[in-house]
């Protein structure tokens, strides 16, 4: 059964030149600025229990691909279905820097729509795999980046989502809290659950995906099995690499400007939930 | 009109998650000073004691309002005027400052505001009480009009709430308004008859019971020393009710229109 499918979905977002024109958009709803398509066109499915690996140089369009997988905000044209709850895990995890460890622990699970009683239920797990001792009682802003990324990794794998994002949140972390991310994600695809991988790490993705997806300048460029991606992606950062500057800069010019030419408008966008 | 009513159960659905984000937003608001409370109560009290100076002395000569104590009369309309004050240019930002941590698109942004303001009404509901705790020193009693309390801070806050839904989703796509919130305010703490007195030109009085504030601040003078305003004023509570369900109904529009794309703005 698919769980997660991306069909024909693209982002939109407008350069505006003047203030003003986002004014006159919000106002009359007339797009007045440049567009730019941060994703185009992407359409792919992944089965339950699948770990994807979503690779791509810089601007490519992860972290949008990611926050539209998290759901937190809306595809302009196309049409995203989750199979479930999706939790995006993010270096910047969304913690208040003003409010304790513990605190912060309830916040976010009432955010993301827990009850009272499930917030209980799930404190001690988080405590013992965030494991940062008596700081969990100081607030957030005396934390280390790693502690503060640990804690919000914790709190994220502890709400139990069917679906997990990890946007390059375990560069942060020493060699053992890696490892131990790893030890939980596997976990996590054992029961069935669906997860993207955004990294830079090339031998983590390696190493730990069944899947990658690629991305260029906010297109898929290939998708498929590990191995094959990969050995593909490879050659391609090769050959970028041993580009002269001026083909690259062509090169890249020319893929620019392909981003910003409108595209079919299909349906409005819609991201659906459901329900596991 | 349909808004209104989606609005108003995605408040009603989530009464826990506004009450707990509520106690998180004070706490995290006072958790950087050592003697948060403190200040919560010495501010308006300093507040206060310049206005009667400089109102009830220089201006006025330290002569009674209607034969009721200066600083008593003045402190039962500036209570109301704190929690106005506060609570508009607060919850009109608040959707801007959150909605990053909120993070999810399911997440009913419609208690952001709502929260905000229940942050700031608890210190209000401290002020209401040492008010009557003055009002007794000076030989006011609560009474019967006291139980106009139970219609004038419900009227209040569900007015506000308006605004601030409002001005929220306003200020989120058009950083603008929160200037114009601003300064808005400022000129608002004048033109309401709060540390003054209208003159008896009625005309003037008519053109300032435009601002449905003045009603406010009327209402609760009316509840905690008993001037009788509300029940002498009935046409003006409906103007009042007017306005705020025009506010509530284009209010709850707006948001429900733009609240998919406020993640965007930010």
């Amino acid at each position: 059964m698919s769980h997660v499918v991306f069909e024909n979905v693209s982002k939109r977002y407008v350069l505006y030149a003047r203030p003003i024109d986002k004014l006159k958009e919000v106002l009359f709803g007339k797009v007045s600025g440049k567009p730019f398509y941060a994703l185009k066109n992407v359409s792919f499915s992944v089965e339950q229990g699948e770990i994807v690996g979503v690779v791509g140089i810089n601007g490519s369009g992860k972290s949008t691909l990611s926050h539209l997988l998290a759901n937190v905000t809306p595809p302009t044209y196309g049409r995203v279905t989750l199979g479930g709850k999706s939790a995006l895990i993010a270096i910047s995890s969304g913690l208040n820097n003003q409010l304790t460890g513990r605190d912060n622990i309830e916040l976010k699970g009432l955010m993301m729509g827990l009850t009272k009683k499930q917030i209980q239920a799930i404190t001690p797990d988080i405590l013992e795999f965030a494991d940062i001792g008596d700081f969990i009682d100081q607030p957030v802003k005396t934390y280390s980046s790693g502690m503060r990324a640990r804690l919000g990794f914790a709190i994220s794998i502890n709400i139990n989502p069917d679906i997990l994002i990890i946007d390059e949140a375990l560069s942060v972390g020493d060699q053992t809290f890696t490892e131990k991310c790893l030890d939980k994600m596997r976990e996590f695809r054992d029961q069935g659950k669906t997860i993207f991988f955004v990294s830079h790490s090339l031998n983590q993705v390696k190493s730990f995906c069944t899947k990658i997806l690629w991305l260029e300048y906010g297109e898929v460029r290939m998708f498929g099995p590990t191995a094959e991606t990969m050995a593909e992606y490879n050659k391609y950062l090769y050959w970028y690499k041993q580009l002269t500057k001026k083909q690259a800069t062509h090169y890249v010019t020319k893929k620019r400007t392909g981003r910003s030419d409108e595209i079919e408008r299909s349906t409005r966008g819609e991201t659906i939930e459901l329900s596991s | 009109m349909n808004g209104v009513g989606t609005i108003g159960k995605e408040l009603k659905d989530h009464f826990y998650l506004i009450f707990r984000l509520s106690l998180y937003e004070t706490k995290s608001q006072y958790s950087m000073q050592y003697l948060g409370w403190f200040w919560e109560i010495m501010t308006p009290l300093l507040q206060i004691g310049v206005y009667w100076v400089v109102f009830g002395f220089g201006i006025r000569g330290g002569n009674p309002v209607d034969g009721i104590p200066f600083v008593f009369w003045l402190v039962s309309g500036l209570i109301a005027w704190f929690f106005i004050g506060s609570t508009i240019p607060s919850g009109s930002r608040s959707i801007y400052g959150r909605v990053a941590l909120v993070s999810k698109m399911h997440f009913p942004l419609s208690t952001i505001p709502a929260y905000v303001i229940l942050a700031q009404f608890y210190r209000h509901l401290a002020m209401i009480v040492l008010t009557i705790i003055l009002g007794m020193a000076f030989g006011y009693f609560p009474g019967w009009h006291t139980l106009e309390l139970l219609y004038i801070v419900p009227a209040g806050v569900i007015f506000l709430y308006a605004v601030s839904l409002l001005l929220s989703a306003l200020a989120t796509m058009i950083r603008d308004v929160q200037n114009m919130v601003t300064s808005a305010i400022r000129m608002l703490m004048y033109l309401t008859p709060i540390m003054w007195i209208p003159p008896d030109h009625s005309l003037f009085k008519t053109l300032l019971m435009i601002n449905p504030l003045v009603y406010l601040i009327e209402g609760y003078r009316s509840a905690l020393i008993g001037t009788g305003y509300l029940l002498d004023h009935v046409w003006y509570g409906v103007y009042f009710w007017t306005i705020t369900s025009v506010l509530l109904i284009v209010g709850a529009a707006v948001h429900l229109r733009f609240r998919r794309y406020f993640i965007d703005y930010v």
